[in-house]
């Protein structure tokens, strides 16, 4: 169920969100992000293990799609109206009011989605970090 | 450290000789690369930044390397953990979407912001963490790193030589 619905956001929804109503849109967003969160768990599209899981009853492989397809809309939200709108115009102060209000929707999504990359990067390097001459075990 | 190595030395009783341990999952590794990837290949709306001047960053030779690469600000931390998606806020609707929408950020002074509020302002953001992914093994990260910093050097237009 979750997978298909998912499924449907990414193939119907995200290709028109520019048409979207900025208010739909804007819950859109938090909802990417929290269902980004909650399917990927440490690490993202790893599949997780044991207890995890099994409390939840999630299939793993099912979690990691999820959380790749979110994060994935989300990057078509955070670059959508570069196409639409160049760099110049973004630029004017006399936008109309609904295209500033799609630009801030787009500025939302980009903030949670590097945020999201951020986290991400920060936990690699830190695993990096720890990994190295080890003694091997007795 | 050969398999067959390692056996002798279990057999012998020997203590075994420290070996590196590599376990980068190599769905990790995937992740990371298609991370990294979107992100170079991603145009950020502009302005997308609100940069906060601060002293606090002073740069002085004395201080510990660690406090430069930190310009990005404490605020960051709400977004961690389940808190902050929780449908409930979802009420709130998007009027306040302004003073929500931008990434903060605390900056020296003299930081010359225009590259950071352009379409690739996002890899400035993150280049403490890039720099920090350098040291690690995989040739497929360095690659997209290459990439990126490729990117951040056309951003601040210093050509390729």
């Amino acid at each position: 169920m979750d997978m298909k619905f998912i499924h449907s956001i990414g193939n119907t929804l995200v290709p028109n969100f520019t048409l979207m109503d900025p208010e739909l849109l804007w819950r859109l967003i938090h909802i990417l992000d929290f269902t980004f969160s909650f399917y990927s768990k440490n690490p993202m599209f790893v599949e997780q293990t044991g207890a995890y899981n099994a409390t939840y009853g999630r299939d793993p492989a099912a979690s990691s799609t999820i959380s790749k397809i979110t994060l994935e809309i989300l990057f078509k939200i955070s670059e959508g109206y570069h196409d639409q709108i160049s760099e110049k115009d973004q630029d004017q102060t006399d936008l109309s009011e609904e295209i500033q209000k799609r630009i801030n929707l787009s500025k939302l999504a980009t903030k949670k989605l590097i945020f999201k990359c951020k986290r991400i990067l920060n936990r690699y390097v830190y695993d990096e970090k720890r990994s190295g001459n080890m003694p091997l075990p007795k | 450290m050969t398999k067959r190595e390692v056996e002798i030395c279990l057999c012998q009783s020997k203590p075994l000789p420290h070996s590196k341990i590599i376990f980068t999952l190599r769905n990790r590794l995937l992740e990371i690369c298609y991370i990294l990837e979107k992100l170079t290949k991603l145009h950020i709306p502009k302005n997308s930044f609100i940069v906060r001047q601060t002293d606090d960053l002073n740069p002085t030779l004395e201080r510990p390397i660690e406090n430069y690469t930190c310009i990005i600000a404490p605020e960051d931390e709400e977004e961690e953990g389940l808190g902050n998606g929780s449908l409930l806020n979802l009420q709130s609707g998007a009027s306040k979407l302004e003073e929500i929408a931008l990434i903060p950020i605390n900056s020296h002074p003299d930081m010359d912001v225009k590259i950071l509020n352009s379409s690739k302002g996002h890899l400035i953001y993150l280049m403490p963490l890039f720099s920090e992914c350098i040291t690690c093994r995989e040739p497929e990260i360095k690659d997209h790193l290459r990439k990126i910093f490729l990117e951040i050097s056309k951003g601040l237009g210093v050509l390729t030589f």
